[in-house]
């Protein structure tokens, strides 16, 4: 009795092979149930499934594969897949792909139709890919594969039958199986033969001769090692030599699987082009094209300014008005009695200085909530994409700017986005020029300072100072790419994500994060800067005058007085150096939380500075030296004091340039002196 | 046909500057999905560089961390050394030069 079941009953291994999370594991425990082996593979710590199915007197051997992406040697999962099927050649393999990423997942079965092993795909989410509107023909994918295919839904436990059916047909012969094999690039066919006659005698039993000569081409570490040590030396040579002339050859055979699943794909899956993708299409015949693209830009920015003044500058006057000098007066009120220093240090350290930069808030928040709308939507992506390409059409073949975009905000993520760029001498001067892209604390001192001397006219200028800091960009962009790029060009590829419609939460925790980051600052550096600014004002006399922080200023004013700016201007703009915000906290401190009657210091400013002077200031915090964390990313990302400093002196000298030039030119022009 | 794929898109990249995943993937007939496969690939195999692919072990320490992660991550590729060199060979085995 037990001989006659045990004649009749047949015993297949079935290996099940896939991409991680694509449900192999379902398959699994749908096909072994109760009867499951989980143990190592050998010598490994990578765990290894085994189980039992049984099928009409079949015995089913099932193997779980570790999930892998194709069968290179590249992980361990990758070797011990792929030495798994060469050595115990399975009887079937069944390759579970996602069918909502069928192009990621045809690369495996791509390469595991190079192995002499039977192969089923198991096509699971099925009913995923319909809901998100692809339609795939199982039919026609199996026509168009030559082998069998099987539409699943392996969590409702959909097509088991059909899967287990289909395995046992293919392991008894009873199914026709003439797979379509990806084929190497025609012009590396003859190599492909070559190498296969040269190591036909080397090849070690299971392994198949034609793969492992695949495998060479494509540059297998582990398998050149095998047949350098199976080889004679001086054939070894040859193929050495053969490897060596066609080091491209790893293209044309990644390249004949990539073309072998476009074809399968066009062929079994339809993709309505529909809502999102085609609204997106539309959007960027506009958002990134080479011309309207810019213009939109320009447009977007002039708007971002427009609404952060339109809204954000009169509420930033009130909070100054009943905040900041109320405080002061009641601080006053407190300490009357109190010793100067300390009315003083409270008064217009505490409150002058950091309360004031406090009043930023609601530009701030203006700007980063229509910067986190922006980014939301998916516009941010194509501000980079287009400003990249037209500094590309503007001569700048080097290396792009596209890493310092993509850090557009702040200049510590420009100057880290410079690792890409490839060699010493290029990286390092995108590193140095990295603190000219507008970060967002210079956005928001320009945010605070313009309205006060430009009036109607603010945006306009905002978006002007903008304009010229990326202006000037470009010109050092085009003056390094001449000297030390001489043209070597530069390739970039971006993802530019479907357009959606932002999403509440998602604008709000960006707002926060980046309010949250400003009011750290205020608390701690803005603080720590502003208390030092308070007592440097009030000593040694208590007069401002006399004072040390005056002593300094008084230093700086011939320079200062070229560009039409008082030594408090210059002192602002020194201190500027440790947050760029700090340069309002100064000039907070050093004329008084309470000073200016009505106005407050938006009213002193103005009376104080002619535009052209304002101007020139404005265009030297602009181009100045970079905040203290950016200055100090310059040095970890160079490794070296000396460029650092050079780059810090480099904008120096540029700034203080540039606003001479903007200030004189202006009272040339007979404007605003 | 069957070039191509890989060396065509390598090729496409000898422009230089800032091509979109869309728009490379229309004028080389694929899906973005299988493109998206090529360029993962090509970065494995030290054609193409991913950007913003994150600094494993640098972000932990960043001050600016928080402004990076936020909002949506915009994903790009770049080419290496190790690309242009490719593209470069090709030209020089199409020009009928001999390649050293």
């Amino acid at each position: 009795m037990v001989e006659r079941v045990s004649q009749a009953q047949r015993t297949i291994t079935v290996a099940l092979a896939g991409q991680p999370n694509v449900g192999k594991s379902t398959v699994f425990n749908l096909l072994t149930g109760l009867s499951q082996h989980v143990g190592n593979w050998p010598g490994k710590t990578v765990e290894r499934k085994t189980g039992i199915h049984q099928h009409n007197g079949t015995i089913m051997r099932i193997v779980d594969l570790p999930g892998t992406y194709s069968l290179t040697a590249n992980s361990l999962e990758e070797r011990i897949a792929r030495d798994y099927i060469i050595k115990e050649r399975p009887d079937v393999v069944v390759a579970v792909a996602d069918a909502t990423a069928l192009e990621r997942n045809l690369y495996l079965v791509a390469e595991l139709l190079s192995l002499p092993v039977p192969v089923i795909v198991a096509l699971n989410m099925i009913d995923v890919a319909e809901q998100q509107g692809l339609h795939i023909e199982p039919h026609v994918l199996e026509a168009a594969l030559g082998l069998p295919v099987v539409p699943m839904v392996a969590t409702k436990g959909r097509g088991l039958t059909e899967l287990v059916e289909a395995i046992a047909r293919l392991a008894q012969g009873e199914v026709a199986y003439a797979p379509s094999r990806p084929r190497i690039r025609e012009d590396h066919r003859a190599v492909l033969e070559e190498l296969e006659r040269l190591i036909a005698d080397a090849v070690p039993e299971p392994y198949p001769n034609d793969w492992v000569a695949l495998k060479l081409l494509e540059g297998d570490e582990e398998l050149t090692r095998m047949i350098r040590e199976q080889l004679a030396p001086e054939r070894w040579e040859e193929v050495h030599s053969i490897l060596r002339r066609h080091e491209d050859a790893v293209l044309a055979v990644a390249g004949g699987r990539y073309e072998w699943i476009g074809r399968m794909v066009r062929a079994a899956v339809t993709r309505p082009r529909a809502g999102q993708i085609s609204l997106t299409e539309r959007l960027d015949r506009v958002a990134a094209h080479p011309v309207w693209g810019l213009g939109l830009l320009l447009g977007v920015l002039g708007l971002v300014f427009f609404l952060t003044y339109a809204i954000g500058s009169p509420l930033q006057g009130l909070l100054e008005a009943h905040l900041v000098r109320a405080g002061a007066d009641w601080a006053a009120r407190l300490l009357a009695g109190a010793p100067a220093w300390l009315v003083g240090l409270v008064a217009n350290g505490l409150i002058g200085g950091v309360g004031r930069v406090l009043t930023f808030l609601p530009i701030l928040l203006v700007f980063f909530a229509a910067f986190g709308f922006l980014e939301d939507l998916g516009y941010m992506a194509r501000a980079a994409y287009v400003m990249d390409r037209f500094m590309h059409r503007m001569g700048l073949h080097g290396k792009s700017f596209l890493p310092l975009f993509l850090g557009f905000g702040c200049n510590v993520p420009a100057v880290m986005g410079a690792r890409v760029v490839e060699g010493e001498r290029a990286r390092l001067l995108t590193i140095l020029v990295a603190p000219l892209v507008p970060c967002t604390a210079r956005m928001a001192v320009l945010a605070f300072l313009v309205p006060i001397f430009f009036g109607r006219a603010s945006t306009l200028v905002s978006w002007g100072l903008v304009a010229f800091n990326l202006l000037i960009l470009v010109l050092l962009g085009i003056g390094l790419n001449k000297l030390v790029f001489r043209g070597e060009r530069a390739a970039f590829i971006m993802e530019l994500p479907l357009y959606h419609i932002p999403n509440l939460r998602t604008i709000g925790l960006f707002v926060w994060r980046r309010t949250a980051a400003f009011i750290r600052r205020a608390g701690t550096i803005i603080l720590a800067v502003s208390v030092l600014i308070a007592a440097l004002a009030a000593l040694p006399s208590g007069e401002l005058g006399s004072s040390y922080l005056a002593a300094i200023g008084r230093f700086l004013a011939p320079l200062g007085a070229l560009m039409g700016l008082g030594w408090e201007m210059m002192v602002a703009l020194l201190t500027s150096f440790v947050a760029k915000e700090t340069a309002i906290a100064t000039l907070g401190v050093l004329y008084g939380a309470g000073a200016g009657g009505e106005a407050g210091l938006a009213g002193i400013l103005g009376s104080l500075l002619a535009p052209s002077a304002a101007l020139a200031f404005l265009v030297v915090e602009m181009l100045f030296i970079p905040c203290a964390a950016t200055v100090a990313t310059i040095r970890q990302e160079t490794g070296s004091w000396r460029w650092t400093l050079l780059d810090v002196a480099l904008l120096l000298v540029l700034s203080l340039a540039m606003g001479l030039l903007v200030y004189q030119g202006a009272r040339l022009l007979g404007w605003g002196t | 046909m069957g070039d191509l794929m890989l060396g065509r898109l390598l090729e496409s990249l000898r422009r230089g500057g800032t091509e979109s995943l869309s728009g490379l993937a229309r004028e080389l007939g694929v899906s973005e999905a299988l493109l998206e496969r090529m360029l993962e690939d090509l970065a494995r195999r030290g054609y193409l560089t991913q950007l913003n692919n994150g600094c494993p072990g640098q972000c932990a320490r960043c001050a600016a961390a928080s402004l990076c992660s936020s909002g949506r991550p915009t994903r790009a590729w770049a080419l290496t050394g190790k690309g242009s060199g490719m593209i470069a060979g090709r030209t020089c085995w199409k020009a009928g030069r001999i390649v050293t």
